[in-house]
């Protein structure tokens, strides 16, 4: 057995060599850049939408589609193995990041059937999300009800 | 013969007649281009799964080691071997239609050193003459089996490892007039020391590797200068660092004579995908594509190859509990 290093201190250990060993250049730029790029590229939307002539509301609603419709597309495209890296604030953008996992958990698991692979799996990471969302939504609802009785 | 707990020197050496490897697109991409016997394509989705792509893969590579050797596949006495999905149903399903005795077995990415152990201890007892170890992985099933779908965006840590689309087959004879041998093996124990991090494979399996190398090295009584190389499965750029540290603190200087496999493999490319390669195929491949070439071509002579292996399941890493990792060695020599 090695024995200089401890075992207690084998984690700190592994982590002085991890700042050592893979200082590299951050990616923090490429993040920051490609968070507002999206953002941007929304609020763009927004404005054809607009300019077609549909109010700020049905916009909104047209914008969310094509945000799914353009996640959907990248993801069947592979594009996000690729993006993983530095387009990590794209998961920010709700519809954005749905669309994406529940195509990519459908996809992989496709050669398992219609029943078992593509409907039982679709909602493999989105579901947990699903779950709490839901019960956040029961607990803001009842506290509202509660407080408009005062 | 036994030498020391888990430590065998074979008196009678095992003689290796063929090896074969292949590789998916990126793989053959790397540093080891033009050394694979096949580049298979990348998923798509005319496919059917990728369980049986990794099947497909698993049997060429091992057809095709019989093939070098001048024989067929049901001449082989022997197929060991396994891969890193459940029930090793990869490999299962590669041999399902070969009419020859197969054990499976599962040592994460050490699966190569096991098969190969295995495959020496049957040949020097004299139970058969010829076995066949072979291991493959593919990088799509195991990342949906350990981790998330490959095609979710998630951020990923510095220290990840990319799973290697790979396969290695080697052919070992009792007998033969080959100039390759293996002299001696190493089975490694179980070894946590307590990281709970399934993306840190490096720091969980570098401490296994460690323990592994120096019950080898004083087990035969041999030094580091008496190797050419010595090579790691798949520990990563921060696994092959903490590893030499490790080994520095005992008192072995590895210096120039070690590499890994998961940098071999991908070499300048290392960048694009964090750590290294890891997986089952990641150490087969190597070794059968290019630390087989250079022994037999005489430009190594000894080799240590340290096949190693996180033990966990995506049960485990969900319940936080600690990984396990284990280290398995075998002992190449140029004749």
């Amino acid at each position: 057995m090695v024995s200089i290093i401890n075992k207690n201190d084998y984690e700190l250990f592994a982590k002085s060599c991890e700042a050592t060993m893979l200082r590299g250049r951050s990616s923090v730029i490429f993040m920051f850049f490609w968070g507002g790029f999206i953002c941007m590229f929304a609020e763009m939307l927004i404005l054809i939408f607009n300019r077609l002539g549909f109010g700020r509301q049905e916009s909104v609603i047209y914008l969310n589609i094509a945000l799914i419709l353009i996640s959907f597309t990248l993801t069947l495209l592979g594009a996000f193995q690729k993006m993983g890296r530095f387009a990590v604030a794209f998961i920010f953008i709700t519809p954005f990041w749905l669309a994406n996992a529940v195509l990519c958990c459908a996809l992989e698991n496709r050669a398992e059937g219609f029943i078992f692979g593509v409907c039982g799996k679709m909602f493999e990471i989105v579901g947990p999300v699903l779950v709490c969302e839901v019960i956040a939504f029961i607990l803001c609802g009842g506290f509202l009800y509660a407080f408009s009785f005062l | 013969m036994n030498l020391k707990k888990g430590v065998f020197y074979f008196k009678n050496p095992i003689f290796i007649s063929s090896f074969a490897a292949a590789a998916g697109e990126k793989e053959a991409a790397g540093p080891l281009n033009g050394r694979f016997d096949r580049i298979f394509k990348d998923y798509n989705f005319c496919d059917k799964s990728y369980e049986i792509m990794q099947a497909e893969m698993q049997l060429f590579t091992a057809t095709k080691a019989v093939e070098k050797a001048n024989l067929n596949i049901e001449d082989v006495d022997v197929i060991c071997g396994g891969d890193l999905l459940n029930q090793c149903v990869g490999t299962s399903y590669a041999f399902k239609n070969v009419n020859v005795p197969f054990l499976g077995f599962y040592g994460a990415c050490a699966t190569m050193a096991e098969a190969l152990i295995v495959s020496c201890v049957f040949l020097n007892f004299g139970h058969v003459g010829c076995a066949l170890a072979v291991s493959a992985s593919n990088f799509y099933a195991t990342q949906r089996q350990f981790r998330f779908p490959a095609r979710y965006l998630q951020p990923r840590p510095k220290t990840a490892q990319k799973t290697a689309t790979a396969a290695g087959a080697v052919l070992l004879k009792r007998k033969d007039f080959s100039n390759i041998v293996i002299r001696g093996a190493c089975v490694g124990k179980v070894v946590d020391f307590g990281v709970k991090n399934a993306s840190n494979m490096g720091a969980i399996m570098a401490p296994a590797a460690a323990d592994s190398a120096i019950k080898f090295l004083k087990g035969i009584g041999k030094k580091v200068e008496d190797f050419d190389l010595i090579v790691t499965g798949d520990l990563g750029r921060l696994g092959a660092y903490i590893f030499c540290q490790l080994m520095k603190s005992e008192g072995y200087f590895l210096n120039s004579k070690y590499n890994d496999c998961g940098l071999m493999l991908y070499g300048k490319n290392i960048k694009n995908i964090c750590c290294g390669g890891s997986g089952a195929g990641c150490s087969a491949s190597v070794l059968c594509a290019d630390i087989l070439y250079r022994l037999k071509n005489k430009k190594l002579k000894n080799v240590m190859f340290i096949g190693t292996g996180a033990l966990h399941s995506k049960a485990t890493s969900n319940q936080k509990a600690t990984i396990p990792a284990i280290a398995h060695i075998v002992w190449f020599e140029g004749v």
